[in-house]
């Protein structure tokens, strides 16, 4: 007997094997009532840098997980501003997943947290697609990198909720627009809430973190 | 109390993802070709998925099928009603000029068509 060939003209949409896992952290994050921002952005834009001086200045209770491919260094820095971290070394993998997560929250006591920071591994395009079950997503870039990563890297910033743009007092030595950058996150993503911003001065920082402090308030 | 992970590459758990899809829309049965639609901001890369997806599928025991992977466009409703394709994220709206705008199509992934051995007369 040969086999007949069919042609089935489909439309499923597929659902990553995360989603399920995703959605089980973001209910169980729901119930604790912990408001989980998602940091997103390149290798040394300063996400470690911007969680000091945030959690120096936030009036919450919160906690960090921290993904990098190798090291525990970032946890450490977090750990010496007296909040509690734990780091992920995912040895290799280029961004985190919800199972990942769902195993550093098992280190971490939620009920004792208003806010909890997930910093994902450095890397603008791989983690932008992977819902860890975050309240928001938060796209970190910075001056030295160049104005034009919302126009090259929509995926992200059309799925972040803020953008932060670290490292403002180096503009006077860069060729950066900061004109451009914002403009093209609004384009990206009219509902964006961007933050220019220093964590070496701190300026701007304010109006980060008072962002902060009404959305996690929203929630709760 | 830190966690250590082992490494997997990001677009192979993706084309697990479609392989589980795939093998539940035609039940178990033999896949001989299928094609597959990658929206322009779902954050994979077409290349790495297509040099991953021959391999799981058959390690999915889904046959040894020709597998096409095509990009779909964003898709945009702005506020003042018109949907359009961007082929160009950062270009406005074509009727209005502006960008108040939601994307309606082009973070998913989607199997399009599948076609299959069908034993049953």
């Amino acid at each position: 007997m040969t086999a007949k060939h069919r042609t089935a003209r489909v439309s499923r949409r597929v659902v990553p094997w995360t989603a399920a896992s995703a959605e089980s952290n973001r209910s169980e994050f729901h119930k604790r009532a912990v408001y989980v921002a998602n940091l997103i952005g390149s290798p040394g834009c300063g996400k470690t840098a911007l969680l000091e001086a945030t959690l120096r200045k936030l009036a919450l209770r919160a906690a960090v997980i921290e993904g990098d491919i190798r090291t525990s260094l970032d946890a450490e820095r977090i750990r010496a501003t007296g909040t509690p971290a734990v780091q992920i070394e995912t040895g290799g993998a280029c961004h985190l997943d919800p199972a990942m997560v769902a195993r550093a929250v098992a280190q971490l006591d939620l009920s004792a947290l208003d806010v909890l920071f997930i910093e994902n591994v450095g890397n603008l395009v791989c983690p932008a697609g992977v819902d860890l079950g975050e309240d928001i997503k938060v796209a970190v870039t910075s001056v030295p990198e160049g104005d034009e990563k919302p126009a090259k890297y929509p995926a992200l910033f059309i799925r972040a909720a803020a953008v932060v743009i670290n490292k403002i007092d180096l503009l006077p030595h860069v060729d950066y627009s900061l004109e451009r950058a914002t403009a093209d996150c609004r384009k990206v993503n009219h509902r964006a809430e961007v933050f220019p911003l220093s964590c070496t001065t701190g300026q701007g920082i304010d109006a980060w973190v008072a962002f902060l402090q009404r959305v996690s308030r929203r929630s709760r | 109390m830190d966690v250590q992970e082992k490494a997997s590459v990001h677009e192979l758990g993706i084309a697990r993802d479609i392989c589980v899809a795939a093998a539940r829309e035609v039940r178990g049965r033999r896949i001989t070709s299928m094609t597959v639609e990658v929206g322009a901001l779902a954050g994979v890369s077409c290349d790495a998925l297509d040099f991953c997806m021959t391999q799981v599928a058959i390690e999915t025991g889904l046959g040894e099928p020709v597998v096409t992977i095509r990009e779909s466009p964003a898709v945009f409703r702005c506020a003042c009603g018109r949907e359009y394709e961007a082929a160009d994220i950062t270009a406005p709206c074509p009727s209005c000029g502006g960008y108040e705008r939601d994307l309606v199509s082009g973070a998913d992934i989607v199997i399009r068509e599948i076609e299959y051995e069908d034993g049953t007369q």
